[in-house]
């Protein structure tokens, strides 16, 4: 089903081959990933899906460099990655801001922990508030702000460390649906702007498709890549492509495969 | 353009939950936090004052609220100089105890086999009264203001460092993952996160040390001392001079009252954003 074979780990921006994650649970091995190959292009946003519970946060943990690999090697920019931490940005679905810090200083963490001096870093984070809908919160604590908002102060935080690869474990998911497509939009015209490759996970597949150039489907428990799609759908997209094809067709192939996983009651996640 | 609409949209909703609703009700607030405790204690003092008046009890056995009032003003450079005493006492042990505390707290949150090596011992310590150990002090120490603050610092050591490691063990994995993605080194960790993670923890173990320090400069002078306070009310009641005794517990109180606000008040310019969290949550809640 892969059409990732031809590609070698040196061409791609990231790539991983033949990874297996083990954890041990209960004093046995619980295996959470099994030979799982993929791999993302400079500038493309690919997304992995799959069931709850089949190993696509650890995948990107694994990118991250928050968990070792039991077997397999990772790629980033074409050469082996023995210690990926601080290499690539991480937004997780919870914002994380630190709640004692004002929305400035929240975007500005990460270049403060690069040793940047903290008057640098903010003059840094000011200069892209506006692009990420922050205007005038600048000194609010994140208390403050809508769901949305601390999302989007959370992501500007990640872009302002400046590495090129960003791994968003459902940024969106704690968030209402119409904020949700606002921010999927957004998401796309600021990816449009600053050409970062972006791997994305995420529960829903219509999201999935909305924002990707391709879909890994993994498995049930141990995780494996049971389908590659390639989403062949023009750029700049809208949110009016969901109802035409071949948005539903492939939707329809990526539902299918999702049901053979066997989701007996978790319809409610697939929408 | 099509961000920049949203953002207004947004500013609105966001100050919304706040602002207005900050400007609301200042009087009925004012009169929750402040009115309603006063005419409780002013209803308590006032029954006091009767019940003494009409069933003409004698002032050695239980002064009226009126002669303790006047005995404050009567004796007030003796009242004034013991209150000195005491204050040192608390003040010198408060500050010892927390330096420690945090020291301590500080060394176990970084290691785990510290941690087990100490806290058992934290532990025990506290099943054994400090009624029992004032005493040896003396006898280690001599008299003096040494074993009062030997105590002061003893009664609210416990408190302060178990507040202090849960505060720095408290920081969620997500928190640590996020701050490591983000390149930091383990003391990058330790001083943005989980520092300010602990700070509202420590505030809560030094409002409780500030009024137990009172209790230990107490206790410190109870088993022998020539000043203070605690000496004072101790001294007063063979001598039958029992309003200067409640005097004295008058002062007490508010001493321990007068830490523990000055606590609250550096905790609240300390952390702004805890305190504005929190009020326009209580003000959510009232609307």
């Amino acid at each position: 089903m892969s059409t990732t074979a031809s590609l070698q780990p040196t061409q791609a921006k990231i790539a991983l081959q033949g990874i297996r994650k083990d954890f041990a649970y209960k004093g046995r091995a619980l295996s959470v990933l099994e030979n799982v190959d993929f791999y993302a292009t400079q500038g493309e946003i690919v997304t992995i899906v799959g069931p709850s519970g089949c190993g696509k946060s650890t995948l990107l943990n694994i990118i991250a460099g928050l968990e070792e690999p039991t077997h397999g090697s990772l790629w980033l920019n074409g050469a082996q990655a023995a210690r990926p931490l601080g290499q690539v940005g991480y937004m997780h679905q919870k914002d994380l801001l630190l709640p004692w810090r004002t929305v400035l200083d929240n975007a500005a963490l990460g270049l403060e922990v690069q040793g940047l001096s903290k008057a640098h870093a903010r003059a840094r984070a000011l200069e892209l508030t506006e692009r990420f809908g922050l205007k005038g919160f600048e000194r609010e604590y994140p208390y403050a702000l809508s769901g949305g908002m601390r999302q989007r102060a959370a992501f500007l935080r990640s872009v302002l460390t400046g590495k090129d690869i960003l791994l968003l474990d459902e940024p969106f998911g704690a968030l209402d649906a119409l904020t949700r497509s606002q921010m999927q939009e957004w998401l796309l015209d600021l990816w449009t702007a600053f050409k970062k490759t972006i791997v994305l996970v995420t529960h829903d597949v219509e999201e999935a498709l909305f924002l990707s150039d391709r879909v890994y489907l993994l498995t049930a428990r141990p995780g494996r890549v049971k389908l590659t799609l390639t989403v062949d759908l023009p750029r700049p997209r809208s949110h009016d492509v969901v109802t035409q094809e071949p948005f539903i067709s492939y939707k329809a192939r990526l539902l299918a495969a999702l049901r053979q996983e066997g989701l007996g009651g978790q319809e409610e996640v697939w929408r | 353009m099509e961000v920049v609409r949203k953002t207004s949209t947004q500013r609105e909703e966001g100050s919304a939950a706040v602002k207005p609703a900050a400007a609301s009700r200042p009087a009925l607030r004012l009169l929750k936090t402040w009115a309603i405790p006063a005419t409780g204690l002013a209803i308590l003092i006032a029954l006091w004052q009767a019940v003494v008046t009409l069933f003409d009890i004698p002032a050695w056995k239980l002064p009226a609220p009126s002669s303790i009032a006047n005995e404050l003003v009567v004796s007030r450079s003796l009242f004034l100089k013991h209150t000195w005493v005491t204050l040192a006492e608390a003040l010198y042990g408060l500050t010892i105890a927390f330096l420690f505390s945090v020291v301590v707290a500080t060394a176990m949150a970084f290691s785990r086999s510290f941690q087990r090596a100490i806290y058992p011992l934290l532990i025990a310590s506290q099943t054994i009264p400090i009624i029992v150990i004032a005493p040896l002090l003396l006898i280690w120490v001599g008299y003096g203001l040494a074993p009062k603050i030997i105590v002061v610092v003893l009664v609210p050591f416990f408190p302060l460092v178990v507040n202090v490691m849960d505060g720095l063990r408290s920081v969620e994995p997500d928190m640590t993952n996020m701050m490591r993605t983000l390149g930091a080194k383990r003391w990058q960790i330790f001083a943005k996160v989980q520092v300010p993670t602990a700070l509202p923890y420590l505030f809560s173990g030094a409002k409780i040390a500030a009024t137990f320090s009172i209790i230990g400069a107490i206790i410190g002078e109870w088993v022998g001392a020539s000043a203070g306070l605690g000496y004072l009310t101790r001294s007063s009641v063979p001598l039958f001079l029992t309003a200067r005794s409640f005097g004295a517990v008058v002062i007490l109180a508010l001493l321990g009252i007068g830490l523990f606000l000055i606590v609250a008040l550096i905790e609240r310019l300390a952390l702004p954003w805890q305190y504005n969290a929190r009020r326009a949550k209580a003000l959510e809640e009232d609307w």
